[in-house]
């Protein structure tokens, strides 16, 4: 299984942390919390307090990684937006030239240097110890460098699907698969 | 105008002509946008403003938020046989009236609109809910799809909103005013929906077929027992996400949380609810929003090179350079809006063209005795109607984007554009009355001045 | 010579007072260059996010930027002094400070290591105290109190009870309106009253205790702005300082008139009671004893303004006249 596929599934659940956070604050706002915990030593991305900012601040942390590793899920399932007036028609052998080139010419450039370029931005974040100006996380290098890792691990999905297509193209027949659907479609 | 501005309309062609290829649009935008970058020599480091607007604009823009929970509370509702039960409920409600379903679709678009303004999150959610229903009842897939797109794109004009809310910010009129100036053409692009359903019913009732009476699964429950059943519960979760906003318990972001735990009550109660559904609620919930939001991480991309191979002043140019009156002015302005919907997302419109026109327009004299306030919120009014539009016309309309996004492959593109064409006339018909009547806008607000 | 033209991301519409600055900046620059310069003003969100400015303008993705100074505190921790002091000095002996004290030089070696050259040309009044929908009598009522401030003052509300959090800007207006929030601060009169809170709100506090001065600047990355000859440099410097002229010149007084207007309309203006104002000072005090202890870097500037604002105090003081 590719590994998109299984981070994604494990990635999915984090929808139910983000409720569960929303949710949080919704209470702690009601009753008019501001802070859960406080103690000495500072910790990662918590600093020495849990405050109704964090649990605010968490629950966009989370939604991040879920959108970014969602990508890639979404990637594997094909749920991509497709304008398929065309496509839809076409061949399983001439959506895999699609597919090899417009990974090769759109996806992988984009990914693979909007990721290079996000390094001042993560580094920055990293040398500066960026935090919450409200009280909330501290760390915010961290939910930074998820950009670019998250663009990279799509990356290496898409060259995945890259070679996988490349090699359906020199043999059809090795994906008995692809060619039966192609005749029921 | 082509030597000048060669790179943004080259842009434009190929973003038209690669969109037909089939290949993914998320990474189409996205890619094009560094290709360009590099026809255009724009150096290397420019592009670093890409990680700050996604990372700015998507993962930590907290309004976001609310869509995985709203797209969770739909498939929640529709997994669990809710949404169906309701719809089917709803659709008694209306007799044996051909388009009756279609029309509580438009019903429940209305109440999604007031509850949020997250465009892509209601038409998800009315997609998940209402489009099985309406194909398996063998309702023409384009009347289906072209109301659950269109319906589920009132929220954005509905108040709240988050579009009137920056509107207001970038035009320095009031919120408040705005909310109230929308609320009246708002409901009047329902009606018109409506209006246009119950007609299609009488002219073309197979393209609204009623439900087969003689299928095995037809509801026999008295109809007081069923709407008993069936409405009370979605009605409360409504009612909860609706009220959790109007209490101050919750903003409309936090709102969607309590619908997402809410979807999951009710799905308890049905007895629908087990780990398996959750499981596949959750997986289908991460590739759906992901599928809407990588949307937009590449056009942020492919709408920066745009700007910075000059694609802004060839639009601005494109307004400051005519010499027409008031309503000439009017017009060209609102053509052109329209015509920028086909490409541009609302965002970029609101803050390429509003603050251009801004100062012209307050100083526009239309005979109608306005204050300068009030001729800018009718402006802003008419601006919101027009860009409506923007999310249902193709190619480059997000609205039917998601739609697409959630057939799996059964409805076609194609089929989607068909769809909206009726919708999209609608609006612009409700377009032209908000020009030719200004109190429909400005009663509300109290703006409507002497003359 | 330095590129001909320089794109600004602003960090607020140019619609609105805050970031018309940035257009007054572009038309004396484009004066005292002769032309030679162009800025080009960018709205919000046009190149990059408001809260990605800095780090844009560090990275050399864009060239320059129109801020409010305090928006990096999470960044540059002692931006927090020259966005929102609380208690501190008026707008005329801050901007003595900045431009014939330390500030500038402070400001400047705190961005020295992230590649950014500053230049503070703009400072609105004082902000006012927020907009309330509950009455605050005595300092018991900021127990539990929900109100959308960052910064400093967020500290000193917080350490005595209130639950101070963030609320996106496009938020603001609902969760006030309905009450999921109870009191929002924002900026000056001028300001507040666009985004349109006199309608949602009762009550308009004042002092603003937690912001007495509030600096906004130009910022420009510093490979481009070393590309600019001396003669350049020192003619944007003084379309700087003109530009901080014309912001200080009538600014009050505007304010005064908004608030008439505001009134009229039937906001109640109401002034913090004596002791909470006492209580928040305190408050304030050991907020600062933190910061001072948590930031060297903040201590010092601290230090530095207050010697050079007791000096401007004791002038003043030796001149005092009776007013009436
Ligand atoms: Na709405
Ligand atoms: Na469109």
């Amino acid at each position: 299984m590719a590994s998109g596929e299984w981070v994604g599934k494990v990635s999915s659940w984090l929808v139910i942390g983000v409720a569960l956070l929303v949710l949080t604050t919704v209470l702690l706002n009601a009753l008019g919390i501001n802070e859960v915990a406080r103690w000495q030593d500072k910790v990662l991305l918590l600093g020495d307090a849990i405050t109704i900012n964090s649990v605010t601040e968490m629950q966009w942390h989370l939604f991040g990684l879920l959108t970014l590793l969602g990508g890639t899920y979404a990637l594997h399932h094909d749920t991509h937006v497709r304008v398929d007036l065309v496509y839809h028609g076409l061949s399983q052998r001439n959506r895999a030239i699609i597919d090899v080139l417009g990974h090769l010419i759109f996806l992988l450039p984009f990914c693979v240097l909007i990721a290079w370029l996000s390094r001042h931005f993560v580094e920055m974040s990293f040398v500066s110890h960026e935090q919450s100006n409200y009280g909330g996380l501290t760390d915010r290098w961290i939910i930074k460098a998820a950009l670019p890792l998250g663009l990279l691990f799509l990356a290496v999905n898409a060259l995945g699907q890259v070679l996988e297509n490349i090699a359906f193209l020199l043999d059809p027949t090795q994906f008995p698969d692809r060619l039966e659907k192609a005749h029921a479609g | 105008m082509l030597d000048e501005y060669g790179l943004p309309i080259l842009m434009v062609v190929a973003l038209l002509v690669t969109l037909f290829t089939g290949y993914p649009v998320a990474f189409l935008l996205g890619g094009l946008g560094i290709v360009f970058a590099f026809i255009g020599g724009i150096n290397l480091a420019f592009l670093g403003t890409v990680s700050s607007r996604i990372f700015g604009g998507v993962i930590e823009n907290w309004l976001m938020i609310a869509i995985p929970l709203f797209v969770f509370m739909g498939l929640m509702l529709e997994k669990s046989g809710v949404a169906r039960n309701l719809l089917l409920t709803l659709q008694r409600l209306f007799g044996r009236v051909h388009g009756g379903l279609a029309i509580s679709v438009a019903l429940l678009g209305i109440v999604m609109a007031a509850s949020t303004g997250i465009i892509g999150a209601s038409v998800v959610m009315l997609g998940l809910l209402a489009l099985p229903v309406m194909l398996k009842q063998n309702y023409k897939p384009e009347v289906a799809c072209g109301i659950i797109a269109a319906s589920g794109t009132l929220g954005i004009l509905i108040p709240p909103s988050i579009m009137l809310v920056l509107m207001g910010s970038i035009m320095q009129i009031s919120v408040g005013a705005l909310f109230k100036a929308a609320l009246v053409p708002g409901l009047l692009l329902g009606a018109l929906y409506v209006l246009y359903l119950t007609i299609i019913g009488k002219l073309r009732p197979d393209w609204a077929p009623l439900p087969d009476e003689n299928a095995e699964d037809v509801d026999t429950t008295p109809l007081a027992a069923a709407l008993a059943r069936d409405l009370l519960g979605p009605v409360i979760l409504i009612a909860a996400v609706l009220g959790s906003i109007m209490a101050g318990i919750a903003t409309p972001t936090e709102a969607a949380a309590i619908g997402a735990a809410g979807s999951m009550l009710l799905a308890l109660f049905a007895r629908t609810l087990n780990l398996g559904t959750l499981r596949d609620v959750m997986r289908d919930t991460s590739r759906t929003s992901a599928m809407i939001l990588f949307v937009v991480v590449g056009a942020t991309c492919f709408s920066v090179v745009f700007k910075r191979l000059g694609g802004d002043i060839m639009i601005e140019e494109m307004i400051t350079g005519t010499g027409l009156g008031p309503y000439g002015l009017l017009l060209l302005v609102m053509g052109l809006i329209f015509f920028l919907g086909f490409f541009l997302e609302w965002i970029e419109i609101s803050f390429v063209v509003l603050p251009l026109l801004v100062p012209v327009i307050a100083k526009l004299d239309f005979g109608l005795g306005l204050s300068s306030q009030a001729i800018l919120v009718w402006f802003a009014v008419l601006v919101a109607v027009n860009l409506q539009t923007s999310f249902l016309t193709p190619p480059f309309g997000y609205a039917l984007f998601y739609l697409k996004g959630i057939t799996h492959g059964e409805i076609s593109i194609g089929m989607i554009y068909r769809s909206i064409i009726p919708f999209v006339l609608l609006q612009v018909l409700g377009l032209i009355l908000c020009i030719l009547f200004p109190s429909l806008v400005l009663w509300l607000p109290g703006m409507t001045g002497s003359g | 010579d330095g590129p001909k033209s320089m794109d600004v991301a602003s960090t607020f519409a140019t619609t609105n007072f805050l970031g018309a600055g940035a257009k007054h900046l572009a038309e004396q620059i484009d004066i005292t260059t002769g032309g030679a310069v162009k800025l080009r003003v960018h709205e919000p969100g046009d190149l990059v996010p408001p809260f990605e400015v800095f780090n844009s303008v560090s990275s050399g993705a864009v060239d320059a930027g129109w801020d409010w100074i305090g928006y990096w505190a999470g960044t540059v921790p002692v931006t927090n002094l020259y966005g929102a002091l609380p208690f501190g000095p008026t707008p005329d002996a801050f901007m003595s400070w900045m431009w014939a004290g330390d500030g500038t030089k402070l400001l400047q070696s705190a961005y020295d290591q992230y590649n950014v050259h500053v230049l503070p040309c703009f400072i609105s009044p004082q902000e006012t105290g927020g907009w309330y929908n509950k009455e605050i009598n005595s300092v018991e009522d900021f127990k539990g109190l929900r109100m959308r401030i960052s910064g400093l003052g967020a500290k000193v509300l917080s350490k005595l009870g209130a639950s101070t959090q963030l609320i996106p800007g496009n938020e603001i207006y609902l969760a006030l309106e309905r009450g999921r929030i109870d009191a929002t601060e924002f900026s000056i009169p001028q300001v507040d009253q666009a985004m349109g809170f006199n309608e949602i709100a009762k009550y308009y506090y004042f002092p603003g205790w937690h912001q007495s001065a509030s600096w906004f600047s130009f910022i420009v990355n510093k490979d481009v702005w070393d590309k600019y000859s001396d003669e350049r440099k020192a003619q944007m410097e003084t379309a700087c300082r003109s530009t901080l002229q014309w912001s200080m010149a009538g600014a009050a007084e505007k304010q005064v008139q908004i608030i008439d207007e505001l009134k009229a309309k039937g906001v109640e203006v109401r002034r913090f009671p004596d002791p909470v104002l006492k209580a928040l000072r305190s408050t304030w005090d050991e907020v600062r004893a933190e910061e001072e202890k948590a930031n060297p870097r903040f201590k010092e500037a601290y230090e530095s303004l207050m010697k050079y604002v007791d000096l401007n105090d004791q002038w003043y003081k030796l001149q005092e006249l009776p007013r009436d």
